[in-house]
């Protein structure tokens, strides 16, 4: 379809794909930045940090005439949505109930996927290993996370942090390193784990 | 540690996959949670109902009237307002090319553009600037030719000899436009380096060859060697890379001389005795005049150099309050003005800028702004109420984020008089917890951020616990500053996690200046607290300055492409605590550059008129 509107409209809304509708733009937005998005609001503390992210996004989706950049520049993109993530985490941390807001308060919920044949040890290694990524630091943390969760790309994770892609190897190989050494020293060691 | 005995991150994301929503497909129900909320925000902001989005065309519509609603000098952009801000998102080598032309000859396409901004090169201003590269290149190539001829063979074959040189005319305009495109690229300049030097070898020791030492046109052949020399070098240097260190202005007039300077060295090699030596003299003095006064150019005076024309600038400012970059740099550069100029500045204005959008502001503009008092307390009882909610979790056990404590909250705090000694204590754990390592990616910029929150919330000592911290950081980076390749070092910061990685010889980004100047923070501070550390590290304080000197001069030329309030912000602090005046140690090998040139101007002027003379007692005797 080459007609003007479409024409005109395509490079605005987002640059993804040039054919996209506005649906098909958001979408495309979301699968884009939701992993690394949960994953940064979640090495910050936040409490509920799928909430936070889908009102990231929606933010951004609403408020897309204020931006200037370019739909394909993650760089650009990914510097105002981290603003709009910020922006909303401190009001989720200020309306939120005052208590712990660490990374093991989601133990409470019920385990997506749990079901009668996991076994303790699997669910000991898991919380083990929240643990051990609650206690890195809060770059390495970050960035551990935001790669973790759907397997972005560190060029993305880059782009949300505001970092080189370099950097983020970095944090990471660092961050795999500690935990690697937190967990290995532990009795309980996975033994699958540790084979591979 | 071999990385494949490393934990997978499978591993990691199944362990925090209680996290996600219950049940279902995580992506889909994300997804799905994402586009609701848009429904429910457009239905309640009246939107029609069940109409799910809008239509392209009202969309694109409502964009352009809420960009003008938020931002009113925008409503009516000029041409001029419309090019500065595609020029903030177009390629490195397009934003160049559209400055070295003439004004409007390459225009930046806007967001209307069918790709977008930066992706319209039309075919008419690549023409235009492939024409000027010929005609210069073709200058250049006739010049050096003819210096290569002896001056009766190179007059009788001039015609020749013109129009042999368009093939390497033609040659260098493809490489200037590649080298242009590439530039972007590491390593790009290094190669322009070796071209440009190896041209001017080969032309110089041609031209020696040739003439040196005969006794018809030495003199001519040392001033088609300068000529050739300043062409040579220069020209691709300032074509490809110097806009941004000299400026427009300094661009044009250079650029002007050179040509001026060619053509009158082809006429002093190529004339012939029976000249009047006045005419040479003129033409010799025209020339020193003309380097001369380049020189001048050159030396003019960047932006930000006097209190006065800081104010001025201030008092100028109107962007709007989400110009995240112009804000942070208004308060990088109000910081460095004497208190009586900062209490001289219009905060109500600057206030009735940034106020209508309080509830957006990003946190480094709310920082920014509340550094300069234009914040009321109500928008930062935000970072307050985080920062306070974070002592209290961290008197429960947890420990302290230091990330939810900003200045801003800080500044509050102290002013409020709520600022207690377990506050600061806390803090103060917090912020030695996450003092960065010395080899750490963005340690430099780390360090800067703590101890200016240290200073904020009166923690005393902090500063100089860490003095050697320091000054390990700046021996790091910042001494490692090129003599003549300044900015290569500065740019090191990018590559902390990869030391000895290629680097680009001109950085333009930001992230290298944001480190340079919170280099010169740093050197400030060490200067201050341990002056025999600091002139151990005998930082490279010239290089620092010609780097930032060229940022600050980019303002002439691209406004917001350049960051130039925040490199003459760090410059201004260089030169306040630089006995030796740095910029002065940027002027000093350019005009000695200069000088020599005019000293041989004159020699040039001089040995013509001298050897006219003698040519016409020869030539000129009696007439019948």
């Amino acid at each position: 379809m080459t007609s003007p509107s479409r024409t005109r409209s395509a490079a605005p809304v987002c640059a993804v794909e040039a054919n996209d509708s506005l649906d098909e733009a958001l979408t495309r937005i979301v699968d884009r930045w939701r992993g690394p998005l949960v994953g940064m609001l979640r090495g910050w503390r936040v409490a509920d940090p799928v909430e936070v992210a889908q009102d990231a996004l929606a933010e951004l989706w609403l408020g897309r005439a204020r931006f200037r950049g370019r739909w394909d520049d993650e760089g650009a993109v990914g510097a105002w949505l981290r603003g709009i993530a910020w922006n909303l985490a401190r009001s989720s941390r200020r309306s939120a109930a005052r208590g712990p807001a660490g990374l093991d308060e989601a133990d409470d919920r019920p385990h997506a996927g749990a079901d009668a044949s996991e076994t303790v040890d699997q669910t000991e290694r898991a919380d083990r290993i929240r643990a051990a990524v609650d206690a890195l630091p809060e770059d390495q943390r970050t960035v551990v996370l935001m790669c973790a969760l759907e397997g972005t790309p560190s060029k993305r994770v880059a782009a949300l942090l505001g970092i080189t892609e370099r950097a983020v190897e970095g944090r990471l190989y660092r961050a795999r390193q500690a935990l690697t050494e937190t967990l290995g020293r532990s009795p309980e060691r996975n033994p699958a784990v540790a084979q591979s | 540690m071999n990385s494949s005995n490393l934990i997978g991150l499978d591993e990691i994301a199944d362990a925090f996959a209680p996290d996600h929503p219950e049940g279902g497909d995580f992506p889909t129900d994300f997804n799905e949670g994402v586009a609701a909320r848009v429904r429910a925000r457009e239905e309640a902001a009246g939107f029609e109902a069940g109409r799910g989005v809008e239509t392209e065309e009202t969309f694109f519509e409502a964009r352009e009237q809420a960009v003008e609603a938020a931002t009113p000098e925008a409503a009516h952009p000029g041409p001029a307002e419309a090019l500065d801000r595609a020029r903030n998102w177009a390629p490195r080598w397009l934003r160049r090319a559209s400055a070295i032309a003439p004004t409007g000859a390459i225009k930046v396409a806007t967001a209307k553009g069918a790709k977008g901004a930066g992706a319209s090169l039309t075919a008419g201003p690549l023409v235009a600037l492939a024409a000027v590269v010929v005609v210069g290149s073709w200058l250049l190539a006739s010049a050096l030719r003819l210096s290569d001829e002896q001056p009766e063979k190179a007059e009788a074959g001039k015609r020749s000899l013109w129009t042999s040189s368009l093939s390497p005319a033609v040659a260098s305009t493809v490489l200037v436009l590649l080298l242009i495109v590439l530039s972007g690229s590491a390593g790009s300049h290094a190669l322009l380096l070796a071209a440009a030097g190896s041209i001017l070898l080969l032309g110089t020791l041609s031209i020696l060859r040739v003439h040196f030492g005969t006794d018809a046109t030495s003199a001519d052949a040392l001033a088609t060697t300068l000529a050739s020399f300043l062409g040579q070098v220069g020209f691709p240097l300032w074509i490809a890379g110097g806009h941004a260190r000299v400026g427009l202005e300094s661009l044009v007039g250079i650029t002007v001389v050179l040509y001026g300077a060619l053509w009158l060295g082809r006429h002093l090699t190529l004339e012939e005795a029976e000249r009047l030596p006045v005419v040479r003299a003129r033409r010799g003095l025209f020339l020193v005049s003309l380097i001369a006064g380049s020189g001048l150019l050159l030396f003019r005076y960047p932006f930000g150099r006097t209190d006065d024309s800081v104010v001025e600038w201030i008092a100028s400012f109107d962007e709007p309050h989400d110009e995240l970059l112009d804000w942070e740099d208004l308060q990088a550069l109000a910081e460095t003005l004497p208190a009586d100029a900062l209490q001289s500045l219009d905060r109500e204005r600057l206030a009735s800028l940034i106020q209508p959008g309080l509830g957006d502001l990003h946190p480094s503009v709310v920082e920014a702004a509340s550094a300069l008092e234009l914040v009321p307390d109500e928008r930062l009882k935000d970072d307050l109420e985080l920062a306070l909610d974070s002592l209290e979790r961290s008197q429960r056990g947890s420990d302290l984020s230091r990330s939810n404590w900003t200045p801003a909250a800080v500044r509050l705090l102290v002013r409020r008089g709520d600022w207690t000694p377990a506050d600061r204590a806390a803090l103060e754990t917090a912020m030695e917890r996450d003092w960065p390592e010395v080899d750490r990616y963005g340690a430099l910029r780390e360090a800067e951020e703590l101890l200016r929150l240290a200073d904020v919330a009166g923690i005393a000592g902090f500063t100089a616990r860490h003095a050697e911290d320091v000054a390990r950081l700046l021996e790091r980076r910042i001494v490692r500053c090129h003599p003549w390749l300044d900015p290569v070092s500065v740019a090191g910061f990018e590559t902390e996690d990869q030391p000895g990685l290629a680097v680009p010889l001109w950085p333009v980004g930001r992230a290298s200046l944001d480190s340079t100047v919170a280099g010169v923070r740093l050197m400030e501070r060490l200067l201050s607290l341990a002056p025999e550390r600091y002139a151990a590290l005998d930082v490279d304080v010239a290089g620092i300055a010609r780097y930032l000197d060229g940022e600050a001069r980019g303002y002439v030329l691209m406004r917001d492409a350049t960051y130039a309030p925040r490199a003459a912000g760090a410059l201004r602090r260089l030169e306040a605590f630089d006995p030796e005046g740095a910029r002065d140690r940027i002027a000093r090998p350019l005009r000695l550059v200069f000088v020599l040139g005019a000293v041989l101007s004159v020699l040039l002027a001089v040995g013509a008129v001298a050897r006219a003379g003698r040519r016409e007692s020869v030539f000129s005797g009696p007439a019948v």
